[in-house]
């Protein structure tokens, strides 16, 4: 995608462009980060209405500030930070609790045979290889949207949209060290809730 | 080799293939345990990378642009506006300076010249407090409001 591009030198004339009010290189703007902005709002906002709401305000916000984006960093990291930055503040004037996660526990997991059952051996049949991909992956979808919202966009910001420590760092506005510590709590939460999903399901 | 096993971020480290000293590669040659959640992470990681990418199932460029305004205005300029502000006070200061500028002077005729340097020194020093703590509120919401 366009917004993992470093540096991109078509940032400038495409914001030059938008600024003399071409509302079309607004829309390749839009086009280019769309991807990472669904990232973060779909992390972190449950409603689908407030999804479509907040993801034009963003744009908007975006749009409207547009003049004073100096270039420091990627457009699309500029984006994001409003992204992030909506969504929490929408999490915290509707109340809704973005760090606690109710399956935050400190239950030794060790000893539970879960995956460990499943090694991904190449002499295992593909046919099964498959369909355990198939359920892992569902799993592992039900388990990450467990995740608090925080968690979950840094998790996936990370692991799926590939973006550095640095980048998601200015993103959340977190120190770069808090972030690698989130992203450890939240990988060793994810592996522990799956192999407790694993071990109810062999009870 | 010690019998502990390696912690979970030692662990992660090692599947992150982030630096790894040797003692964690060479428990990882031998410790069954620590291998088995490595593979455990491994495989959730590799599960998250392989997730589908969300889609707004509306579509979002068309929605905006239809609220755009007409034309994109620059931000006015702060430095113009704060010089603006400075000039304003500083012409205030002066009308009333000019105005009751003898009835001041005999105020502070009175009064011995500690005394005056201690008013100064408070009355500066609150300002001064002041001054960063509004600019440190002003920071703080510029930066939740995206203005920078």
């Amino acid at each position: 995608m366009d917004y993992k591009k470093q540096n991109n030198p078509a940032e400038r004339p495409l914001v030059e462009k938008v600024l003399r009010g071409d509302t079309n290189a607004f829309k390749v703007i839009m086009k280019n980060t769309e991807g990472l902005v669904a990232q973060i709002i779909f992390k972190m906002i449950p409603d689908s209405e407030d999804r479509k709401d907040i993801a034009q305000e963003i744009y908007l916000k975006a749009y409207r500030n547009l003049a004073s984006f100096k270039f420091h960093s990627k457009l699309s990291t500029w984006i994001a930070q409003i992204a992030y930055n909506t969504c929490i503040n929408f999490l915290e004037k509707r109340k809704l609790v973005f760090f606690y996660n109710g399956n935050d526990h400190n239950e030794s997991v060790d000893e539970v045979p879960g995956i460990q059952h499943h090694n991904p051996d190449p002499s295992d049949n593909e046919t099964e290889k498959l369909l355990f991909k198939q359920q892992l992956s569902k799993i592992l979808k039900t388990e990450i949207d467990k995740l608090s919202p925080v968690y979950k966009t840094l998790i996936t910001l990370y692991h799926n949209e590939e973006l550095s420590y640095a980048e998601i760092a200015e993103i959340s506005r977190l120190p770069e060290g808090t972030v690698k510590n989130y992203l450890f709590r939240a990988r060793k939460i994810l592996r522990d809730n799956i192999l407790l999903t694993y071990k109810k399901e062999e009870l | 080799m010690k019998d502990k096993h390696l912690s979970d971020a030692e662990i992660q480290q090692y599947v992150l293939q982030k630096k790894c000293d040797a003692y964690t590669l060479e428990h990882m040659r031998h410790c069954t345990n620590c291998k088995i959640k490595a593979v455990q992470y491994r495989l959730i990681l590799d599960g998250i990378k392989a997730q589908e990418k969300p889609v707004f199932e509306f579509s979002l460029a068309e929605l905006v642009i239809e609220q755009l305004p007409e034309h994109q205005q620059k931000k006015p300029n702060g430095r113009a506006f704060s010089y603006y502000i400075s000039f304003m006070a500083i012409f205030f200061a002066l009308i009333i300076f000019y105005l009751f500028g003898s009835n001041l002077i005999s105020l502070f005729k009175g009064i011995t010249p500690i005394s005056i340097g201690l008013i100064i020194t408070t009355v500066t020093g609150l300002l001064v407090i002041l001054c960063i703590d509004m600019y440190k509120k002003y920071r703080m919401k510029i930066q939740i409001l995206n203005f920078d």
